[in-house]
């Protein structure tokens, strides 16, 4: 037997080229969607991502006991009202919202 | 078509037959080949940015026979892969013996080619058929050059046990 036989090249399917091509331009296409799904899941869980909350501020200061004297408060005509506390060393104080055209107390 | 895609045409024009007949000896089906060999173009086209020219084309047989023994694995475990009827290839032209003769000496070519050790078959098969230089088929294979002649010798040897007598002509 001759080498040649052994190892006798053979001619692939027609038209490689041609698929090969819409295979190239088949993947093209699909990246596409992924990228835009991508970018929509990054925008979605942006907006969706948990944000702390102004109310857990309040609640976490209180339940670290921060502590305000009296002295440090300045009440005047009732603008801050003091609230009943189960806790001794927290002082609770309801603080009434002033207008921004009233002019700002004096001392 | 951009310039890359046109360089990308003419590696395929260049290749396809010869990565075609490497991929064939391993997966015996020219459709499971056809789309083997064009996967390997797709996979080296995908990491064009990190691609030597130079090596392109060690690299192209390189992917295409990780990826026919991949597929030659999967078709084995999950018994998808059909070997091709040699019928396919025999000559119609010739007269029935002739042709039944062809198909009879294919089928024993394919019997001891695959019967080589995988090393060897992937030197000889790559020596033979990939129209690469010893140096190329040592990149490709990632061995020494001089490991290549000596597996190629060892190989032609086996077959030759399985064969008979291989002339160079």
């Amino acid at each position: 037997m001759k080498r040649s036989d052994v190892f006798e090249p053979l001619e692939p399917p027609p038209h490689g080229w041609t698929r090969l091509k819409a295979r190239l331009e088949e993947r093209r296409a699909r990246r596409w969607p992924v990228a835009i799904a991508a970018v929509a899941a990054v925008v979605l869980a942006l907006v969706l991502a948990p944000k702390p909350r102004p109310d857990a501020e309040v609640e976490a200061a209180l339940r670290s006991g921060f502590i305000v004297s009296n002295e440090a408060l300045t009440l005047k005509d009732g603008a801050a009202q003091q609230l009943p506390s189960s806790d001794p060393k927290v002082l609770l104080y309801r603080v009434s919202v002033m207008n921004r055209n009233e002019a700002p107390p004096e001392d | 078509m951009t310039a890359r895609a046109n360089e990308l045409e003419a590696v395929y024009v260049r290749l396809e037959k010869p990565v075609f007949n490497v991929v064939y000896r391993w997966l015996w089906n020219a459709e499971e080949a056809r789309d083997v060999t064009q996967e390997a173009f797709l996979k080296v086209w995908q990491a064009r940015a990190r691609v030597d020219p130079s090596t392109v084309e060690p690299l192209i047989f390189r992917t295409a026979l990780n990826l026919a023994a991949n597929r030659l694995r999967a078709g084995k475990l999950w018994g998808f892969l059909t070997l091709e009827p040699l019928r396919e290839h025999a000559d119609e032209k010739a007269a029935p013996d002739e042709a039944l003769d062809v198909e009879r000496r294919r089928a024993q070519v394919r019997r001891a080619v695959d019967a080589l050790p995988e090393k060897l078959k992937r030197v000889v098969v790559m020596c033979e058929l990939s129209g690469l230089s010893y140096a190329q088929v040592a990149q490709a294979l990632d061995i020494p050059a001089g490991t290549v002649g000596s597996r190629r010798n060892l190989a032609l040897a086996a077959l030759e046990t399985s064969l008979g007598p291989l002339e160079d002509a």
